[in-house]
C-alpha cells in the first residue's frame, strides 16, 4: 500500500524528482572531478575522465526512471501507438466508427438535453411542476381558462389540495420614457407573487419586500426584466431609483429579476390595484396533492363555495379540468420533442450498430494476426487488452466527437426554435449528465464488438487460425452482420416515416386556405386613452386611419379588434338567433372597419358591406361568414335577419358603452370563411359588427403595403401630427404571425426529423456498405475460384446483391411492423399519423436506393476483380 | 591486483543498506566505500547503482535529502529508514544462510 502511494507521490512529482535525478548525477561527476583533482589531473582531463567512468548518463537516468514507471504505463503506451498505426492504415474504418458514434452520441445529447429544458425542468419557479392552470366548462360549452377575481383568490386558498393562488394581469401600457411614449406589455402583479414564485431579483428588491405599504395600498414601483433592462436601458447600473411613467403615473424602478425569470413574458411589474377585475390566474398545487386529487376537491369547491355563473336554464353544472403550466404554455411542443427523442434514440442504435458492424467486421480480418500473435506468445491477457485499447481509442474519439456534435446540434436546435413557439422562461443548455451516459454507451458498444475476436480466438482452435487465412469460419459473423443491417433498416424505416408524417402536416397546414390573403400586411398596435365616449373614440380611430392612408406605399388601411387567426382562443359571444331553439349559442365576435375586407382580402359570398352611412349612424348591423350562414339557415337566407350578441349590451373592459344598445344586429351580408380557431382547427361561426359600434380601446391597425416596405417611420410621423401622444407599435406582420402561430412549429419538427431521416439513412448505408464489403473479402477467394472455373461476373454480382437485398428487404419489413406498432402510440400524442401510404412508399424507396448504391459498390468490386491474381497471391 | 568480480545479483541492495549503516551517503560514495570494503573487486556499475537506489528508495527503506559534501559540493546523500534497519537485518541473516547453504552444498559434492 506504501509503496503504491510512493510511486503515486513520484508520478505526481515527478517533474521535480526527474529535476534531482539529474542533478544527483551531475553532482555525481561532480564529485569524481573533484577526487581525479585531488589526486593530480588537470581540471579538464579531470572531468573528462570522470564522464567516460561515469557511462552514458542518459540512459542510466532512464533505467532509474524505470525504476518508478509502472510496467502496464508503458504496454498502454504500446498499445495505443500500435492501435493509432492500425487506425491510420484503415482510415474508412476508422472514420466511419469514430463518424456514427459522434453522430449518435451528439444527435442523442442535444435532443434529449432540449427535452430537459423543455419538458422535464422548464420553469425557474419554485414548486413550478405543482402549477396548473384552472379552466371550467359549463354544460355542454367549451372548456374555458378560469380567470378569478382577488375575493375569488382568497376564497380558492382555503381549497385543501392548493397552496397558492398566483394573480397577474398584463396588458399593452402606455408608457412615457425621456419624453418618447411607447407601448410595452407590462404586468401587473400582487404583492405576494414574488414571494410565492420564490425567485430572487437580480438587482435590487421586489414589492414583497416592501413592508412600508399594507397590501391594498402599494407604493408606485416598478421591477423590470432582464430583457427590457438590457433593450430599454441597455442594462445601465444606475436605473435603481429611476421613474418610468405607466399609463400617466410615475413609477419608481426598485428592482431587476434575473434572465430567466420571465413571468407572463411582460417587460416590467408593476402592482396590482386592488378591485374587482378578474385575472390571470396560476394555481399552485400542495406538494404530493395530484392533479386528479386537486380537480375532484375544486369541481365541488367551484359548485358549494363560488357560485357557478348560472346557465340560462338555471344549470349550475361546472366541469374543472387541470393543466400545468408546461402543458398550457408550451402545447403540444413536448409531445413533438418526446417523438423526436425516440426518433434520435433510433439513431443512436444504428449509430451504435455500425460501430458494431466495422469492428466485427475488422475482426475477422485480424483473426489471422491475433492467431499469428497469440502462437509466438502473446498471453490472452495481453491480445485482450490491445483489442480493448484499440476499441476504446474508436469509442473514445467518436465519443470527442459526440460532445462537439451535441454542443453544435444544440445551438442549431436552440437556433431553429421559432420565437413564440416556447415559453420565455425555458432555458435550453446542454445536460452533462445526458452527455456522460450517452458517451458511455457508446464506448461500451464499441467495446463490447472490439472484443469479439478476441473472443472468438479463444474459441477457435489455434492451428486452424494461423494455418488457413481464409478458412475461418464466418458464418457467426455473418448472422451477426445480417441482424445488425436488419435493425438499422427497420430503425431507418421507421425515422423516414416520421420525417414524412411531419413534412406531410406542414405541407397540409402551409397550404390550408386561410380565408385571406395576410402577404405584405403590417401590422401596428394602437392603444386610446381615455375616451369615455364610443363615438369619440370611433371618430378619433376614423382620423388615425386616415393619416395612415396617406403614407406613401400603403394601399389601405382598416381597423380591427382582434388579428385575423389568433394564437389563442378567439374570443367568444353568446348570442340567440331567433327560430334556434338553443341557448347556449356562442359565436366569434370580431370589431372591424369597413375596409378589413378589401384590406386583407376576404370575399363577399352575399349582401354587402355596410356603408359609410352606416358608420356614421352606428347603424346595428353586421356581416357574419360562411359557416354560420351554412350553420342557421341552412337553406334561407341570412340577409335581413337579425340577432342578439349579449357582449353588445355589456359594458367590459377596454370597450366603451354605446347608448340605446337593443343588442339586435342585422346582418347586411356574408363573407368568406377566414381561419379563426388556429391554423388546423375548423372555422368557427363569427359575426362581423362594425368597429364604429363597439370602439376598443385597443385595436390593431392592419395596412397593406405595395410590398416596398419601409413604412414605419412615415407612419408613426402622420400619427404623431393627429396626436403627438399617441403611441404606435409596430408588431409583427400578419403572415409572421403565421408562422409564429403554428407554421414555424410545423416547420421546425419537419426540419428536425428530416434531418434525423437523412442522418439515419446516411449511417445506414455506411453501415450496409461496411457489411457488403466484408462479406466480399472474406468470399475473396472463393469468387475467384468461382470465376476461374467460369462463372460470369454477372452471376457473381447477382449472388452478393441478392443476398444483401434480402436482408434489407427484411429488415423494411421489420420497420412496417415497427410503424404499424407505433402508429397508435404516436397518434395519441400528435395528429400526425405515421402510417401514411405516400410517405410510407417514399421511405421504402428511399431506403431501397441507397441500399443499392451501398451494396453495388462492393459487390461491383468483387465481380470486376482479376481472378487469377487473387488466386496466385491469395490477396 | 586481484580480480574484478560482478556484484552478484540481489546482493547490491544489502551492499548498499550495509555501507547505509555507518551513516548517510552519496551515489558516488557508496559506489566507492563498496569498492574499498571490496579490496578493489566489485566495481560497482552506475548503470545499476542508480536504479537500485531509487528501488530501494520506492520500497521504503532509504530516504533521501540534499546536504553538502566536504568540498562543499550539493548532493543527495541517502540514509536508512527503520524499515531499512529491519530489511538489512533479514537480508543479512538470508545472505549468511545463503552462503552457508552453498558452502555446505559444494563442500557435499568435494
Amino acid at each position: 500500500m506504501r509503496r503504491v502511494w510512493r510511486r503515486i507521490l513520484w508520478w505526481w512529482r515527478r517533474d521535480r524528482e526527474e529535476r534531482e535525478l539529474e542533478e544527483e548525477l551531475r553532482a555525481h561527476i561532480v564529485i569524481e572531478t573533484g577526487q581525479r583533482m585531488d589526486a593530480g589531473d588537470n581540471p579538464e582531463e579531470a572531468e573528462f575522465a570522470a564522464r567516460r567512468a561515469f557511462g552514458n548518463r542518459a540512459r542510466i537516468a532512464e533505467e532509474t526512471r524505470d525504476v518508478w514507471r509502472p510496467v502496464w504505463l508503458d504496454q498502454l503506451r504500446q498499445d495505443m501507438r500500435y492501435a493509432f498505426v492500425t487506425l491510420r492504415r484503415n482510415p474508412g474504418y476508422a472514420t466511419g466508427a469514430i463518424v456514427s458514434l459522434g453522430l449518435g452520441i451528439g444527435a442523442a445529447t442535444a435532443v434529449f438535453s432540449a427535452v430537459e429544458g423543455l419538458v422535464l425542468n422548464p420553469y425557474p419557479y419554485s414548486g413550478a411542476d405543482r402549477i396548473v392552470v384552472m379552466s371550467q366548462a359549463e354544460g355542454a360549452g367549451p372548456s374555458r381558462r378560469t380567470f378569478l377575481t382577488g375575493d375569488q383568490a382568497r376564497l380558492f386558498t382555503q381549497a385543501g389540495s392548493l397552496d397558492a393562488v398566483i394573480l397577474w394581469d398584463g396588458s399593452w401600457m402606455w408608457t412615457k420614457n425621456e419624453g418618447i411614449p411607447e407601448m410595452v406589455y407590462g404586468g401587473r402583479l400582487p404583492r405576494n407573487v414574488f414571494q410565492l414564485l420564490g425567485v430572487p431579483p437580480l438587482v435590487g428588491r421586489t414589492f414583497a419586500d416592501d413592508s412600508s405599504t399594507s397590501i391594498n395600498d402599494l407604493a408606485p414601483v416598478a421591477v423590470l426584466s432582464y430583457r427590457y433592462w438590457q433593450t430599454r436601458y441597455a442594462g445601465a447600473a444606475n436605473v435603481i431609483g429611476r421613474t418610468v411613467q405607466v399609463d400617466g403615473q410615475q413609477y419608481t424602478i426598485i428592482g431587476i429579476m434575473p434572465e430567466r425569470f420571465r413571468f407572463g413574458n411582460v417587460a416590467f411589474y408593476i402592482p396590482m390595484p386592488s378591485g374587482n377585475n378578474r385575472h390571470w390566474t396560476l394555481l399552485r398545487l400542495r406538494p404530493g396533492v395530484s392533479r386528479a386529487v386537486a380537480t375532484a376537491e375544486l369541481q365541488g369547491f367551484v359548485q358549494q363555495q363560488f357560485d357557478p355563473p348560472e346557465g340560462r336554464d338555471g344549470r349550475r353544472d361546472v366541469r374543472v379540468s387541470l393543466t400545468t403550466l408546461r402543458d398550457d404554455e408550451a402545447g403540444n411542443l413536448h409531445n413533438m420533442l418526446g417523438i423526436l427523442l425516440g426518433a434520435v434514440t433510433l439513431l443512436f442504435v444504428i449509430g451504435c450498430a455500425n460501430v458494431s458492424i466495422l469492428l466485427v467486421g475488422r475482426g475477422i480480418h485480424r483473426r489471422y494476426e491475433l492467431a499469428v500473435r497469440r502462437a509466438v506468445g502473446a498471453s490472452q491477457a495481453r491480445i485482450l487488452r490491445q483489442l480493448l485499447t484499440e476499441s476504446l481509442a474508436v469509442s473514445m474519439a467518436g465519443g470527442v466527437v459526440g460532445v462537439v456534435v451535441a454542443y453544435g446540434l444544440l445551438a442549431v436546435i436552440i437556433a431553429w426554435i421559432p420565437p413564440g413557439v416556447i415559453p420565455g422562461d425555458m432555458d435550453i443548455a446542454i445536460d452533462v449528465r445526458v452527455l456522460v451516459f450517452a458517451s458511455v454507451v457508446a464506448v461500451l458498444a464499441g467495446v463490447a464488438a472490439g472484443l469479439s475476436p478476441a473472443v472468438a480466438l479463444s474459441r477457435s482452435r489455434l492451428i486452424a487460425g494461423v494455418g488457413s487465412r481464409s478458412e475461418v469460419s464466418t458464418r457467426g459473423t455473418a448472422r451477426t452482420h445480417r441482424l445488425l443491417t436488419l435493425v438499422q433498416c427497420a430503425a431507418t424505416v421507421v425515422l423516414l416515416a416520421a420525417a414524412g408524417a411531419a413534412l406531410k402536416t406542414l405541407v397540409v397546414l402551409t397550404s390550408a386556405p386561410l380565408g385571406y390573403d395576410p402577404q405584405n400586411v403590417a401590422v401596428f398596435a394602437l392603444t386610446f386613452r381615455g375616451s369615455p365616449e364610443t363615438q369619440q373614440t370611433a371618430d378619433y380611430a376614423e382620423r388615425i386611419k386616415s393619416a395612415a392612408v396617406d403614407v406613401p406605399g400603403v394601399e389601405s388601411v382598416a381597423l380591427t379588434g382582434p388579428a385575423p387567426t389568433p394564437p389563442v382562443e378567439p374570443r367568444r359571444s353568446a348570442i340567440e338567433i331567433p327560430g334556434v331553439s338553443d341557448d347556449d349559442q356562442q359565436v366569434v365576435l370580431t370589431e372591424v372597419s369597413r375596409e378589413y375586407f378589401s384590406t386583407i382580402r376576404v370575399p363577399i359570398r352575399a349582401g354587402r358591406i355596410w356603408t359609410d352611412a352606416e358608420d356614421r349612424s352606428r347603424s346595428h348591423v353586421g356581416m357574419i361568414n360562411a359557416t354560420m350562414a351554412r350553420l342557421y339557415w341552412p337553406n334561407g337566407n341570412p340577409i335581413g335577419q337579425r340577432v342578439r350578441l349579449a357582449v353588445l349590451g355589456n359594458n367590459f373592459d377596454g370597450s366603451t358603452k354605446s347608448p340605446a344598445n337593443d343588442q339586435w344586429i342585422e346582418i347586411v351580408g356574408v363573407t368568406g370563411d377566414v381561419r379563426n380557431d388556429g391554423l388546423s382547427k375548423p372555422v368557427l361561426p363569427e359575426v362581423y359588427v362594425p368597429y364604429a359600434l363597439r370602439a376598443l380601446g385597443a385595436v390593431l391597425l392592419l395596412v397593406r403595403t405595395s410590398g416596398a416596405g419601409g413604412i414605419t417611420d412615415e407612419l408613426k410621423r402622420k400619427v404623431a401630427e393627429v396626436n403627438a401622444e399617441q403611441p404606435v407599435t409596430a408588431t409583427t406582420s400578419l403572415e409572421e404571425r403565421l408562422w409564429e402561430n403554428g407554421w414555424a412549429r410545423q416547420q421546425f419538427a419537419a426540419s428536425l426529423f428530416s434531418a434525423c431521416a437523412a442522418l439515419a439513412l446516411a449511417l445506414a448505408a455506411v453501415g450496409m456498405y461496411s457489411v457488403v464489403a466484408c462479406a466480399v473479402s472474406l468470399r475473396t477467394r472463393e469468387f475467384a475460384l468461382r470465376m476461374a472455373l467460369g462463372a460470369s461476373n454477372a452471376r457473381i454480382l447477382r449472388d452478393i446483391f441478392t443476398s444483401a437485398m434480402m436482408t434489407i428487404a427484411l429488415g423494411m419489413g421489420g420497420g412496417l411492423a415497427l410503424v404499424g406498432t407505433l402508429q397508435r402510440p404516436i397518434a395519441a400524442w400528435t395528429e400526425s399519423s405515421l402510417w401514411s401510404p405516400v410517405s410510407l412508399t417514399s421511405s421504402m424507396v428511399a431506403l431501397a436506393v441507397v441500399g443499392c448504391c451501398a451494396v453495388l459498390i462492393p459487390a461491383w468490386r468483387a465481380a470486376t476483380m482479376d481472378p487469377m491474381h487473387i488466386l496466385r497471391t491469395g490477396e | 591486483m586481484a580480480d574484478k568480480l560482478d556484484v552478484l545479483q540481489g546482493t547490491l541492495d544489502l551492499l548498499i543498506l550495509r555501507t547505509l549503516q555507518w551513516g548517510p551517503q552519496h551515489g558516488h560514495g557508496i559506489g566507492q566505500v563498496i569498492r574499498a570494503r571490496s579490496g578493489d573487486r566489485f566495481q560497482v556499475e552506475h548503470g545499476s547503482l542508480y536504479p537500485a537506489l531509487h528501488r530501494l528508495r520506492r520500497e521504503g527503506w532509504i530516504e533521501s535529502e540534499w546536504g553538502l559534501t566536504e568540498n562543499s559540493q550539493r548532493a543527495r546523500f541517502y540514509k536508512l529508514t527503520a524499515a531499512g534497519k529491519q530489511q538489512l537485518a533479514t537480508e543479512e541473516s538470508k545472505w549468511k544462510l545463503f552462503v552457508k547453504t552453498v558452502a555446505r552444498v559444494l563442500r557435499a559434492q568435494e
